[in-house]
């Protein structure tokens, strides 16, 4: 029994979010609203945290791949299945995002064989921003007057419960045999190939499974605010992201979860100081380099995923 | 096992090793040495695959290896350590040798997914782990990270990773660097016992003689790439083209050309 406590742990949380999820129509509109925000936004942190945290790759296009997620769910909800039941259709919109999202990850991971840090930050950037112009240009997908009426199905179930999979699934990964070898990517490119790492797969793989966790967090979010355009999807929503990972330390899946959770809960307390949400992120991000090497005490002890 | 014959390595005007030429058989243990530039990391970088030799062939129990990608020559069985320690800073001792034993763990979706059948094969890998840690006396440090470890655990720490790979022909170079006399004499009974328990076949470059001359019964000598001499410990203590290589020619006025 000992061997599946992470499974039966998974179980119990996935059984505890489906009974929450009776109580959504008696919880205040407001905060189930933020609730769901920080919800996807785990999802999304979550995913681009195993790219930049554990393999070592960074992507500033992450909010290209939650677009893409987004409209994919978004047209198959809209266009397709409209004679099947609710739930299956967002559950086939989900698994229809998070695979065309992966799909995506996997041509934007080519490149990242042959580029290293800043230069596979630019192309990831680029990459975004490529998206969102033919979006733009798509009449399919409503262009940049965008996609609305889009069904209303994201709810604490869907959310909670992805994100608990989401980060059981990470945890077996990483702490498997083969899991190691993305640190070890991470660490030392030459020493893994030297020891029959095959680097460039791994790195591809870990792009795929970034960019499924986005796309999947961009469909929930479309099913959530019901309308959505190319310009919601732009660089600063990746920036965004990528300072949620960065203020939570990179390699340190807990500390990025209290990041997101700050980040995002924050504006919500500070509602008139939100406009300078920007001028905060800038600045804790600036001081977290420079006092980031005191904060690796809380770096990487025994990893939740 | 191995069979090189004619092999060459230029980089634009440099011919680093040329016309190289020698077998060895399994279980053998070959020494390689010459002085600061001789070639000696280049030949373990053409072995290992980071370098295409540009002339000749590399043979390995029948496969040429020019062209290989490093990772699948280290998966045939040649692995290697390298001259400075090179380890995955952010990943403990035992961490380090799951890492290289990836190529004989379960595969990526039995892994996401934690099955049955991963976590008994992952249950076997441990064991193994375990074996080769308490054998090379890592065992104790295996919840450290690994670049906390001594200098000389270090090095031991490369040579576990690298033999977790099960390798049939293991390179090390340079492995008693910057290693005190007691770390040395340490790493030699190693090098032995490891080499006796696991039959493979080792190549070791070294500048420390005492090490060479005790551990190879043959020893290679390169000088600007050309293998000058190859042979015995004491033929080779003997060769006066091995004497000159180091000390340069008895002859006056040759100073400047050492």
């Amino acid at each position: 029994m000992k061997k599946y406590k992470v499974h039966i742990g998974m179980g119990l949380a996935l059984i505890g979010v489906g009974a929450l999820a009776f109580l959504q129509p008696y919880i205040d509109p407001y905060y189930l609203q933020v609730a769901l925000y920080l919800g996807i936004n785990l999802i999304l942190a979550l995913g681009l945290h195993f790219l930049c945290g554990y393999t070592g790759q960074f992507s500033l296009g992450h909010a290209g791949f939650m677009s893409i997620g987004a409209y994919s769910a978004a047209f198959l909800s809209l266009h397709f299945f409209c004679a099947w039941p609710d739930p299956i259709r967002f559950m086939l919109s989900l698994l229809f995002s998070g695979f065309v999202s992966g799909c995506f990850g996997w041509l934007l991971g080519l490149p990242s064989l042959r580029l290293k840090g800043d230069y596979l930050a630019v192309t990831t950037l680029g990459f975004g921003e490529i998206i969102r112009v033919v979006i733009q240009n798509l009449d399919v997908l409503g262009g940049a007057r965008g996609l609305g009426s889009i069904p209303k199905w994201t709810g604490i179930f869907p959310v909670f419960g992805l994100l608990i999979l989401g980060i059981g699934l990470l945890h077996f990964l990483i702490s498997s045999t083969y899991g190691k070898g993305f640190l070890a990517v991470r660490d030392d490119e030459v020493a893994a190939q030297a020891i029959g790492i095959h680097v460039t797969r791994y790195k591809v793989v870990a792009f795929v499974i970034s960019a499924v966790f986005a796309g999947i967090g961009g469909a929930l979010y479309a099913h959530l605010v019901t309308y959505i355009t190319p310009s919601q999807f732009g660089f600063m929503k990746s920036i965004e992201l990528a300072a949620m990972v960065i203020l939570g330390g990179t390699g340190n899946a807990v500390g990025v979860m209290i990041s997101v959770t700050v980040l995002t809960v924050l504006p919500e307390l500070l509602r008139g100081f939100a406009q300078y949400r920007m001028v905060v992120y800038a600045l804790s991000l600036v001081v977290v380099m420079i006092f980031r090497p005191k904060m690796r005490f809380w770096e990487r002890k025994k990893s939740l995923c | 096992m191995l069979r090189i014959s004619h092999c060459g390595m230029r980089f634009g005007g440099i011919q680093a090793i040329q016309g190289l030429c020698f077998e060895m058989g399994q279980g053998d243990i070959l020494g390689v040495i010459g002085p600061n530039g001789a070639g000696k990391t280049t030949f373990f970088n053409l072995l290992t695959g980071v370098y295409v030799p540009t002339a000749g062939d590399i043979c390995f129990q029948g496969k040429v290896l020019n062209g290989l990608a490093p990772f699948r020559i280290a998966q045939l069985g040649i692995v290697r350590t390298f001259q400075n320690v090179r380890l995955f800073a952010g990943l403990s001792v035992e961490d380090t040798i799951r890492a290289a034993m990836i190529p004989k763990a379960p595969g990526f979706f039995s892994s996401l997914f934690s099955l049955p059948a991963s976590q008994k094969s992952e249950a076997v890998l441990l064991s193994e782990v375990e074996i080769l840690l308490k054998q090379l006396g890592l065992w104790a440090f295996r919840h450290q990270l690994a670049v906390t470890l001594t200098y000389g655990l270090q090095r031991c720490l490369e040579i576990a990773r690298a033999l977790a790979n099960r390798p049939k022909l293991l390179l090390l170079d340079e492995p008693a660097a910057g290693m005190t006399p007691t770390e040395k004499m340490d790493l030699m009974a190693t090098i032995r016992d490891i080499q006796k328990q696991f039959g493979i076949a080792v190549i070791i470059i070294e500048h420390d003689m005492r090490l060479v001359m005790g551990l190879c019964p043959r020893i290679l000598v390169l000088d600007h790439g050309v293998m000058i001499a190859d042979g015995d410990p004491n033929s080779i203590a003997t060769n006066p083209h091995v004497i000159s290589a180091y000390l340069g020619e008895p002859e006056e006025g040759d100073f400047d050309d050492a």
